[in-house]
């Protein structure tokens, strides 16, 4: 028998919100246990946790428990990024997922401002707090509510409000966590200091005296959190990292294609196959790394059978199927040897190079747990670097082609222009975005934490190839024109691995 | 592809969990199918949670497909817990599913501790261990069975198992835990516990932490933070460690270890001078009287100082004016200071007091009372305050626990025991609470000392008691110990030292029947094995609990009955027949009429509730699982005897008496029987005004302020609650000076001291052993030392540190932390399991595996690898962390208290940076453990001139007849 079965039907579907009443709660642990077992959650992640904070100097010092989990988001940033509605968000306010079709992309871990989202070992799909929704249908209340001794975990329905919850609702100093992302939570907190809301205020002073922080590559996102506040593991590896460069060495060229097509005479015939041997290459490469980073690839078909348009992964997915079909284009143009279709083909292909080294700018912008990515220069700084490694890339052609050094002497300006810009963006990152709290801590971690290394690659990679640029148009050398652009490929490789990773590296939670 | 977004559930109310109406058939959607929408049906059991002494109610889904055990949930009808639980209540589930759990017996092969097994029947091992007890009991060797339980989990089964046996066999573990506590509330009131009545507190005053562990965790938690959110009571927490208890406390105290009974008196002393007690309670209900009259005791306070003259007068005004005097020097300056404490705290805490009066609920348990030596005066001058502000019995006072428990008659109850077991109660502790349990191995150590059968029960004294390697010693040691069986669900560090390791069932998978002072109200609870009883309602046949459980894991109650009838097959013993049916004369009782007839005849109101839902008395608890028999017991002291009764009554010495009681219908443990000359047996006392009342069951009858047992039994300098505030009062009370007391400890020497007690909302003991998800929140027990001291030391966190107790040492990581206070440390019991196999002897979710080296006297243990993956189940091949803790019990000497017997876990410490030591290598000197043992021997008095072994009065598990308790050489 359903258990709702008798009430009277709504008129209004309800809107659930949950209330964290931090006065009651006890840090006792019984939230975090009911949920493991009504969900069957496996060891190293959870969907809900107290973090015990430590505040003061005895004897003036206390300890807070801070109930972290998905905050139910009427604006779920989780949900608008996944490319398969995955990630949902129901009628009724609950943000719910499906697992069987979830492609294991990671964008949501990265989209979730609360890291409240991990890539479950069992299912390899991305999984969180879903308030029990399969409890709420039954009428039941979520595993977390019933269990707790000490009542401090209150739902309700929105529009319905019980004594209870007006209570709550009313009260003028109820929280929810970081309003500034616009996510507008159906979790609030009530009472407390509200110290444990920040992980950056706690994340060095949280108490280790129960467990010990999580090692090695086991540990996901939940499970972070029962370290000591270290580095969040990065949803994002490597391979996203790599992916940026590759899609960049593949539409570079082409970002290039008036100074190609309008002010240059250079014999085509000689760099349009190379040139779009590396674009096929290079798009090869990123819908490899692209494919091979999903936690499910062989369900990577599901982006195109059922996408979900809003997502710029599926958007992504389709600037490289035109980028694709553009570079085909090309080779065929090339192959054929007729200049008039080699010219359509090229400008043809110079918004969908646009594009496709642009795009991710809009995907990282839907990551809100990545505040460094939000820059509003990041469209610029991506196609910016696109351009220069296109101009790099071509001055290697064109070394292969050996042609003349006045042919190659703009495309040096461009690399020269192309990396100071480059690099005054990379400045810039640390004066805009510095008066941000995760941002800083970001810039923090790639100045003087595990990610300097990268960033002296890449900032000092670009400042050689400046320097090279110089040496070389000054004295018309054009092997030190070669060795800069060889330079600035790499060191925007090294630069995008540090950027990528850093806007993960932030506590969240 | 079902992600489509569901019918909103109609109305949006939300209920915590099934109607009781619906548990015989309940379907849920699959959390791991969601959102597909795939159903599965449960029958719902209630039973009750193991993993504490809370007794929580729980609810298990019974999958209906599989017969096994979904989830448990709360139990909503529970009187205590509410529908509610904490982290341990749903993790039995884990525990249940434990692949590494034992699943049939096993008998040891090769030496004992070899860790060779052989699987065995029931049969054979049933049979060999009646053979044995039987062989005891027919040479009359009535002391060489021992049962020795941790927390029992039952009321009076198994008590009645031993005494049918006819053994002075029980031994507890309550020396270990609240032996100090006990006496401490003894002494006042007889009744040795109390339950602070938080629902209705004004005022709520802990030297414990109950908002996050121990008696009664949940039910408290719940209580006091109701109290509190509802703005009604305020909170104080006196610890010297930042509890979470004391994190949510409106008041935290953290003063010096061993010094809280000095704060207490400060405030009890606030309360006389300022004249803010309640007169006409403490008037009414202490023994003024008596210790007025008591010249020659008056004479000797005077004499050591603590009053300057003997009241001329014996009125009430008199004794007044002797409390003033007495107290006087608990001033809350001397106070502050003695403890290291802010006077303005103090004082505002002593405000809060006298304003809250009989709405005052205190409580302390283990804590201080547990820690120190003279640990049970802190209890004694807790209650003080209850007995200055009336709060004792009242509406938010503190009631003795015997009020709010219900203990039901069984069918048969054997006559007491005839025996005295001098091993367990020997002639040093004479008011020790209880057993001197953990002094086992000291106090077996001669070779014609001998336990022919020993069994351990939810109690693992190698790793829970102090002086572990006594312990491997003492039941490695085939002379001494002649058959250990260990009853456990799982492997623990003293299991690998038994002879029979004998599966028995987990909360969910036997029966108990328990009441528990949670609240004012009494009630009984019903433990069940849950499968068992699904498969009886699909209309299976089952008979026995084996066969319902995983493999062949049995319960504790049914292989009771089975030995009993094998010990004494023929009845010639006069065993068997306690153990035969009411129901069916001469048949085998069996578990289900065992409990039937307790709850068809002695349980008052459940045949009755039972009749109304149109359900047998055994059908409506298995049904509900729990009952409560009343509510509202306040003031129970203040009750009139039944008229009957009071003239039928013989009166003397402000008493009544009688030659025929009235049957007892509570069969909670009470302090007495009193008798008269005559062998008349008390019945209540005739209070101030004349009227009978029942009164407290002390020897005055009322709440003993002066306890002329204390005086008489070789303690006078505490017979009135007592504090030495001067170093030559200390030198003249030693007995109640704590081992850690700051005039102990050389602060420039690099002494510190160690709080080794405190609990993890988490874990409780060994019990939690297999609840991995427990173990994934907490699998370390680091060092935690103040910034200063971790700075005079010269480590930081995660650093070793090497501590060094009186016998030996261990060494640990540090946890720097702002949390406690400076010159004290603290590491949790809660962790530090190892085992001696890579494949069994303890949890391997998070044991060290150990090898242990011994030299002579010296002993050492050295850690071979920590917890991690091991080849079980899906989470076990994810186990994450790498660490168990560390074992410090180990390096710990035992501390008998000279009075209670508790042993006084605070450990005076050196502390050094370990840089060439090993993480949880541990080191021990056997001789000097047994030069400490001999050192606090030396301070506990046997008075000479009593014939008693000890004050019958006195509360004692299986209480002897009173011929048993006579001295056998008398003085």
């Amino acid at each position: 028998m359903a258990a709702t079965e008798g009430l009277a039907p709504a008129a209004d579907p309800p809107t659930w919100v949950k209330i964290i009443d931090q006065q009651r709660c006890i840090g006792c642990h019984a939230c975090s246990v009911a949920c493991k077992a009504e969900n069957d959650v496996p060891l190293g992640v959870h969907r809900t946790f107290v973090k015990e904070v430590e505040v003061g100097r005895f004897p003036e010092v206390t300890r807070t428990f801070q109930v972290t989990r998905c905050n139910q988001c009427a604006d779920a940033p989780c949900t608008s990024v996944c490319p398969t509605r995955a990630m949902y968000r129901r009628p009724d306010g609950i943000v719910d997922f499906d697992r069987a079709i979830c492609i294991g992309c990671k964008a949501c871990l990265n989209a979730c401002p609360y890291d409240a989202i991990y890539i479950d070992p069992v299912s390899q799909s991305a999984e969180k707090c879903n308030f029990c929704a399969h409890r709420i249908d039954r009428g039941l209340e979520p595993a977390c509510v019933s269990v707790c001794p000490t009542e401090a975990i209150i739902v309700g329905d929105r529009r319905r409000p019980s004594p209870a919850l007006d209570r709550y609702l009313g009260e003028p100093d109820l929280r929810v966590r970081k309003p500034e992302r616009g996510t507008h939570p159906n979790l609030f907190y009530s009472g407390g200091n509200g110290r444990g809301l920040d992980p950056l205020i706690t994340g060095i002073a949280r108490p280790r005296a129960a467990t010990e922080r999580p090692i090695g590559a086991t540990v996901t996102q939940a499970a972070a959190i029962m370290g000591d506040g270290g580095a969040r593991a990065a949803p994002w590896g490597w391979r996203i990292s790599a992916y940026t460069w590759t899609k960049a060495v593949a539409a570079g060229p082409f970002l290039l294609w008036p100074f190609l097509a309008l002010g240059m005479a250079l014999e085509r015939q000689a760099w349009t196959l190379p040139l779009a041997a590396i674009a096929a290459t290079g798009l090869a490469l990123t819908v490899a790394l692209l494919v091979t980073d999903l936690t499910h690839p062989k369900r990577s078909y599901l982006m195109l059978l059922q996408p979900h348009w809003r997502s710029w992964l599926v958007r992504g997915g389709v600037a490289l199927l035109l980028a694709s079909a553009g570079v085909g284009l090309f080779l065929i143009a090339g192959l054929v040897g007729s200049s008039t279709f080699l010219t359509v083909a090229g400008w043809l292909l110079l918004p969908l190079a646009l594009g496709l080294a642009g795009y991710t700018a809009f995907l990282f912008r839907d990551s809100k747990g990545c505040q460094l990515w939000q820059s509003p220069l990041l469209p610029l700084h991506l196609l910016v670097q696109a351009a220069v490694i296109g101009a790099a890339v071509l001055v290697l052609v064109e070394s292969a082609a050996q042609l003349p050094w006045s042919d190659l002497r703009a495309l040096v300006g461009i690399l020269l222009a192309g990396s100071v810009l480059h690099t005054a963006l990379i400045a810039s990152e640390f004066v805009l975005s510095s008066h941000q709290a995760e941002s800083r801590s970001a810039l923090q971690t790639l100045r003087q934490g595990r990610l300097r290394g990268w960033l002296w690659l890449g900032s000092g990679g670009a400042a050689a190839g400046i320097g090279l640029a110089v040496v070389s148009l000054s004295i018309a050398e054009p092997v030190a024109a070669y060795a800069a652009a060889a330079v600035v490929i790499a060191a925007i490789g090294a630069y995008e691995h540090a950027h990528v990773q850093a806007g993960q590296s932030v506590p969240l939670a | 592809m079902t992600n489509e977004p569901a019918p909103p559930p109609r109305g949006g109310a939300l209920r915590a969990g099934p109607e009781l109406a619906d548990w015989k058939h309940w379907t849920e959607w699959d959390a791991r199918a969601w959102p597909e929408r795939k159903e599965r049906a449960y029958q719902l059991v209630p039973t009750v949670c193991f993993n504490c002494e809370a007794a929580c109610g729980l609810v298990a889904f019974v999958d209906k497909s599989t017969g096994a055990i979904a989830k448990l949930e709360g139990h909503p009808l529970h009187p205590a817990s509410r529908g509610r639980n904490c982290a341990k209540g749903p993790a039995t589930l884990a525990q249940v599913q434990n692949p590494d759990r034992i699943l049939y017996p096993l008998r040891r092969v090769g030496p004992r501790g070899s860790g060779r097994w052989e699987r065995v029947t029931w049969e054979a091992a049933l049979d060999d261990l009646a053979a044995r007890i039987r062989e005891e009991l027919l040479a009359g060797r009535r002391d060489r069975v021992v049962y020795h339980v941790g927390r029992p989990g039952e009321d009076l089964y198994t008590e009645r198992v031993l005494a049918a046996w006819g053994v002075d066999g029980h031994n507890s573990h309550t020396n270990v835990c609240s032996a100090a506590a006990r006496a401490g509330y003894a002494f006042w009131m007889g009744m040795d516990r109390p339950m602070p009545d938080h629902e209705r507190a004004r005022f709520m005053l802990m030297l414990s932490s109950h908002l996050e562990a121990g008696h009664y965790f949940n039910p408290q938690a719940q209580r006091i933070i109701d109290a509190q959110a509802s703005g009604r009571a305020k909170l104080c927490v006196i610890d010297t460690r930042l509890s979470n208890s004391a994190a949510k406390a409106d008041y935290w105290l953290a003063p010096w270890p061993g010094t809280e009974a000095a704060l207490l008196l400060a405030i009890a002393s606030f309360l006389i001078r300022e004249d803010l007690c309640d007169w006409e309670f403490v008037r009414r209900w202490t023994n003024w009287r008596q210790l007025l009259g008591e010249q020659a005791y008056l004479a000797t306070l005077r004499k050591s100082g603590r009053i300057r003259t003997i009241p001329a007068a014996d009125d009430f005004d008199a004794f007044k004016s002797l409390l003033a005097e007495l107290y006087a020097p608990y001033t809350f300056a001397a106070a502050a200071e003695e403890c290291r404490v802010e006077e303005e705290t103090l004082k505002a805490v002593a405000q809060e007091v006298a304003a809250a009066g009989s709405g005052l609920a205190t409580h302390v348990w283990r804590n201080a009372a547990a820690g120190n030596r003279g640990g049970w005066m802190v209890a004694r001058c807790l209650f003080f305050l209850n007995v200055l502000t009336g709060s004792v019995g009242s509406e938010g006072g503190t009631l003795p626990n015997q009020w709010t428990k219900f203990v039901p008659q069984p069918h048969s109850m054997p006559a007491p025991v005839q025996t005295w077991n001098e091993i367990l109660w020997p002639a040093a502790w004479p008011l020790a609470h209880f057993e001197l349990s953990f002094l086992l191995p000291h106090l077996l150590r001669s070779p014609d000392q001998r336990i022919g059968v020993y069994f351990t029960r939810v109690y693992n004294p190698v790793w829970t008691n102090p002086d572990g390697f006594a312990w491997i010693d003492l039941l490695s040691d085939e002379r001494r110990i002649g058959l250990h069986a260990a009853l456990t669900p799982v492997w623990s560090e003293s299991a690998q030292y038994a002879d029979y390791v004998l599966p028995m069932g987990l909360g969910p998978e036997r029966h108990d029947l328990h009441s528990y002072e949670t609240h004012a109200a009494q009630w009984v609870g019903f433990r069940q094995p849950v499968q068992r009883v699904a498969r009886a309602d699909r209309g299976e046949a089952v008979d026995s609990t084996l066969g319902s459980n995983a493999g062949e894991v049995w319960e504790e109650n049914e292989f009771w009955i089975e030995l009993s009838w094998r010990i004494d097959p023929d009845g010639a013993l006069g065993i068997r027949r306690h153990f035969e049916s009411p129901y069916r004369p001469g048949a085998r009782i069996t578990i289900e009429e065992y409990y039937r007839w307790i709850f068809e005849h002695s349980v008052p109101g459940l045949p009755e509730a039972a009749d109304a839902v149109d359900a047998s008395p055994l059908q409506f608890m298995r049904e509900r699982g729990a009952f409560e028999v009343t509510r509202e017991v306040y003031r129970l002291h203040e009750q009139p005897v039944d008229a009957a009764l009071v003239a039928a009554a013989t009166r003397h010495d402000g008493a009544l008496w009688t030659e025929q009681p009235p049957p007892k219908v509570n069969f909670a443990p009470i302090p007495g029987p009193f008798r008269d000359a005559e062998k008349r047996i008390r019945i209540g006392i005739v209070d101030e005004s004349g009227s009978a009342v029942q009164g407290f069951p002390t020897p005055s009858g009322k709440l003993e302020f002066f306890s002329a047992t204390l005086r008489d039994w070789g303690w006078p300098e505490f017979a009135i609650p007592f504090y030495p505030l001067t170093p030559q009062q200390r030198e003249e009370a030693s007995a109640c000076v704590s081992q850690v007391h700051p005039s102990q400890i050389d602060i420039a020497s690099n002494e510190y001291v160690l709080l080794p007690t405190f609990r993890l909302p988490t874990l409780i003991h060994s019990r939690t052993n297999g609840a991995k998800w427990l173990h994934e929140l907490a699998h370390i027990n680091p060092v935690w030392i103040h910034p200063q001291d971790a700075a005079r030391v010269g480590v930081t966190s995660g650093e070793l540190v090497r501590v060094e107790t009186a016998i030996g040492s261990f060494v640990d990581r540090c946890w720097v932390t702002e949390a406690l206070r400076p010159g004290v440390v603290a590491c949790s019991h809660h962790l530090g399991r190892w085992r001696l196999q890579e494949e069994h002897g303890s949890d391997r979710w998070n044991s060290a595996l150990v090898a242990i080296e011994q030299e002579e006297s010296s002993w050492r243990m050295r850690r071979r690898h920590g917890a991690g993956p091991f080849q079980g189940d899906r989470d076990s091949a994810r186990i994450w962390w790498s660490d168990g803790g560390v074992h410090q019990n180990l390096t710990f000497p035992v501390q008998p208290d000279p009075i209670s017997g508790q042993h006084c876990w605070h450990q005076k410490v050196r502390l050094q940076r370990a840089t060439e030591d090993e993480y949880g290598e541990i080191a021990v000197d056997q001789e000097a453990a047994r030069r400490v043992y001999d050192d606090w021997l030396a301070l506990a008095r046997s008075p000479t001139d009593q014939r008693e072994r000890r004050p019958y009065w006195l509360l004692r598990p299986l209480k002897p007849h009173p011929d048993a308790y006579r001295q056998s050489t008398p003085p």
